[in-house]
């Protein structure tokens, strides 16, 4: 009876190990990178998940075994044991080898994610430069959605300063984050309230916002999903599963709501296509439009 | 050897069992309940908070803490205000009154406006977009997007709505804030798109998010579903009101609406006269918005001139200037709280900080300025038609240049944030 409880952590286990085989076919594995540092953070991202499940899979079935080998049996007394030195020698040697391989191996892909341009060579990394980005944005994030803020003409004359305060020429967008292909975007993180996450799975980067500082976060999307239509002036996307924008820190009950979307445009003159059209929108001097309104009857818009 | 005890093998046991029966119970909660729509027998509820009729001409200097939305409201009374208990409706009247509510607005799981008895309420209704099926996809959004903060009848108290500062808005008296329309007539309504711009940027500054990210025809079926809850809301506050005023004389009520010819005077008569009068109101202020005269084409030096000129009207108390200031105090940076319509404290804004919370398109800004904000008393501007437009404009321009020094003449400056300006980062930009 009792070598029952083996079976259902031997069950347990297996389900796990049967999770990881069917989970890529299944559309359950990691979203489709599009940042220029994606490859390497995946990459990273691999070889931690092969040590884990290599040495889970053999410390779970070795305690599924002995669970079922040395469970208590009538007329058995149980042994005492006292350690062996040899193996206790090899399991805090191996985890240790593997933690500092680790160690030195995220050093370039941090960098690459912290700088715009650095030089590496493994594992040393050297010549880190904050290039000049070629697009500003202000993110500020509040109990429950991300208020973005684009300047004019992408790059202010005193970032730092037009972080903080903005001018009247911004545009301002909530949930929709703008950039385009290979563009490398730099965004000014702020928080109005409790901490937030700004997480772009797509873009592989995830970073807290925390009340009265203004983080920096950059990142360069090599992948487009969306192309402005000048005559329609709609956003016709490229494909259909859209990025996400999200929070990872649970930041309060609407915590969820935190959802947003990513839009890269194909170009750079697409992007500042779309944006003079929206900027005009919102420095507008008169009535929006009322002549279909009034033609097509009451409460019809455009 | 012994047996294991049977006190163990058993609690081994109600251990399994009960952490198979909390998987069971996890599966069963959220995978069964999909649906977004309200339950069938679910009502909308008769309103039993007080009615403000009348609100002190107090001032505060601060806000009530947290959850005392309904406590603060009972004091207005003692304070010099006017209020009402719905529940001092004689019994026949409230049920008379409640059941012929739910004839025309349904439930909020079928909601309408109007039945088909009433062709015209129905017609009029649907020209404004309040259809059955538009109403029932908005009241599936509303459940799963508005509900938490404004409350199951659009009292602005759901769950988290008495936790949030500003509060969320109590759509039952029919007023709203943020209002474009320039109707003929003295009811001023919302256009749509007044309703659709909030929930399209949100309101900043306060806790109403934006609904960018809805598709348009969500926004227009939400939209639908307010106007409906407002309704419905005000012809029960208006009814109920005038009731408790005039000691429950019913014949009273038709006094709200003169140029009405009721068949008899009862409350269904009333009721379905007062909804008509709204709907066409509703129609009358859609048709017609504020149209701002061209704004004209200004080179810098011009503007600057403008902004000058916008700090006269803004903070002179001449004649031929606005005065803002003496609401605004000292531009609105000392907060001076005062009572809005619905009993509740807000104060004016903070223009020297960027955000505006009816949109901040200079058109918005132009018309908050013209129409005012009639529920929390802040007044709009009269003045001759031919210099309407060239004075509001030189205001806007000033309101929207106030929050960043640098695009501010030196002496207006100097006059808004002394002789260190905040935000000198910001001057360095302008000269570089």
């Amino acid at each position: 009876m009792q070598r029952c409880w083996s079976l259902l952590f031997a069950a347990v286990n297996l389900s796990a190990i049967g999770l990881f085989a069917i989970a890529p076919a299944m559309g359950w594995w990691l979203p489709h990178n599009i940042a220029s540092y994606g490859a390497d953070v995946d990459r990273l991202f691999y070889i931690i998940l092969i040590a884990t499940g290599f040495f889970f899979v053999v410390t779970q079935s070795a305690l599924s075994y002995f669970m079922f080998r040395f469970c208590a049996q009538e007329g058995v007394k149980a042994k005492n044991i006292h350690g062996h030195f040899g193996l206790e020698l090899l399991w805090t040697a191996v985890p240790f080898a593997i933690l500092v391989y680790i160690g030195f191996a995220q050093i370039p892909t941090w960098a690459k994610m912290k700088y715009i341009e650095i030089e590496t060579w493994f594992p040393i990394t050297y010549n880190g430069k904050n290039l000049d980005p070629d697009l500003h944005i202000t993110v500020l994030g509040r109990q429950w959605e991300w208020r973005m803020r684009y300047p004019q003409k992408n790059i202010p004359a005193d970032p730092l300063a037009w972080a903080d305060l903005g001018n009247l020429q911004d545009l301002h967008l909530v949930n929709e984050l703008h950039a385009w292909k290979d563009a490398k975007v730099r965004i000014h993180l702020k928080t109005q309230d409790v901490i937030h996450s700004f997480f772009l799975p797509n873009l592989r980067l995830k970073q807290d916002a925390l009340p009265g500082k203004i983080m920096p976060v950059w990142f360069q999307p090599i992948e487009a999903n969306v192309r402005y239509n000048t005559n329609t002036k709609t956003l016709e996307e490229l494909n259909s599963s859209p990025w996400e924008i999200a929070c990872a820190e649970l930041c309060g009950g609407r915590h969820y709501r935190m959802r947003g979307k990513l839009f890269v445009h194909e170009s750079k003159q697409d992007y500042e296509r779309w944006f003079a059209d929206s900027i005009l929108k919102q420095r507008l001097h008169n009535s929006p439009p009322t002549q279909e309104t009034l033609a097509a009857g009451i409460g019809v818009r455009q | 050897m012994a047996k294991t005890p049977f006190i163990f093998s058993f609690f081994t046991k109600l251990l399994g069992l009960s952490a198979f029966s909390f998987l069971a119970f996890i599966l069963i909660i959220t995978g069964c309940s999909n649906s977004d729509s309200y339950p069938d027998d679910v009502v909308y509820p008769f309103r039993t908070d007080l009615l403000v009729d009348e609100v002190p001409k107090l001032t505060h200097d601060r806000l009530p803490g947290p959850g005392q939305l309904d406590k603060h409201i009972a004091r207005i009374k003692e304070l010099g205000g006017k209020t009402f208990n719905p529940r001092d409706l004689p019994e026949n009247l409230r049920t008379e009154l409640d059941s012929e509510l739910n004839a025309i607005f349904g439930s909020p799981y079928k909601p309408t406006v109007g039945n088909p008895t009433l062709t015209e309420i129905t017609s009029l209704a649907k020209a404004l977009k309040l259809d059955e099926e538009t109403l029932a996809a908005g009241s599936k959004l509303y459940r799963r997007n508005c509900l938490h903060c404004h409350g199951l009848a659009g009292d602005g108290r759901g769950p988290t709505g008495p936790w949030v500062n500003p509060h969320p808005r109590d759509f039952r008296q029919g007023k709203f804030k943020f209002v474009s329309s320039n109707p003929s007539g003295n009811k001023i309504k919302p256009r749509r798109e007044d309703i659709l711009r909030s929930l399209k940027v949100g309101i900043e500054g306060t806790s109403m998010p934006a609904f960018g990210l809805l598709s348009d025809q969500s926004l227009e079926q939400l939209t639908s579903y307010v106007v409906h809850l407002s309704l419905r809301g005000e012809v029960e506050f208006e009814t109920v009101r005038t009731l408790l005023k005039k000691k429950n004389a019913v014949t009273e009520l038709f006094e709200l609406i003169p140029d009405a010819e009721p068949a008899k005077e009862t409350i269904q008569e009333f009721v379905k006269l007062y909804l008509k009068d709204l709907l066409k109101a509703y129609q009358r202020s859609d048709l017609k918005g504020i149209e701002p005269a061209v704004y004209p084409e200004l080179n810098d030096e011009q503007l600057l001139e403008s902004v000058k000129r916008g700090y006269h009207l803004f903070s002179s108390s001449a004649s031929d200037a606005f005065g803002c200031v003496s609401c605004h105090q000292d531009f609105g940076r000392q907060p001076l709280y005062q009572y809005d319509e619905w009993g509740t404290l807000v104060r004016p804004s903070n223009l020297t900080v960027s955000s505006y919370r009816g949109g901040r398109r200079p058109v918005d800004l132009y018309w908050r300025v013209k129409r005012g904000i009639p529920p929390s008393k802040m007044p709009g501007v009269t003045i001759p038609a031919d210099e309407e437009s060239k004075k509001i404009w030189d205001l806007v321009n000033f309101i929207e240049a106030m929050p960043f020094p640098s695009l501010l003449p030196d002496d207006v400056r100097s006059k808004i944030y002394g002789q260190v300006p905040r935000g000198v980062a910001s001057l360095s930009e302008a000269s570089k």
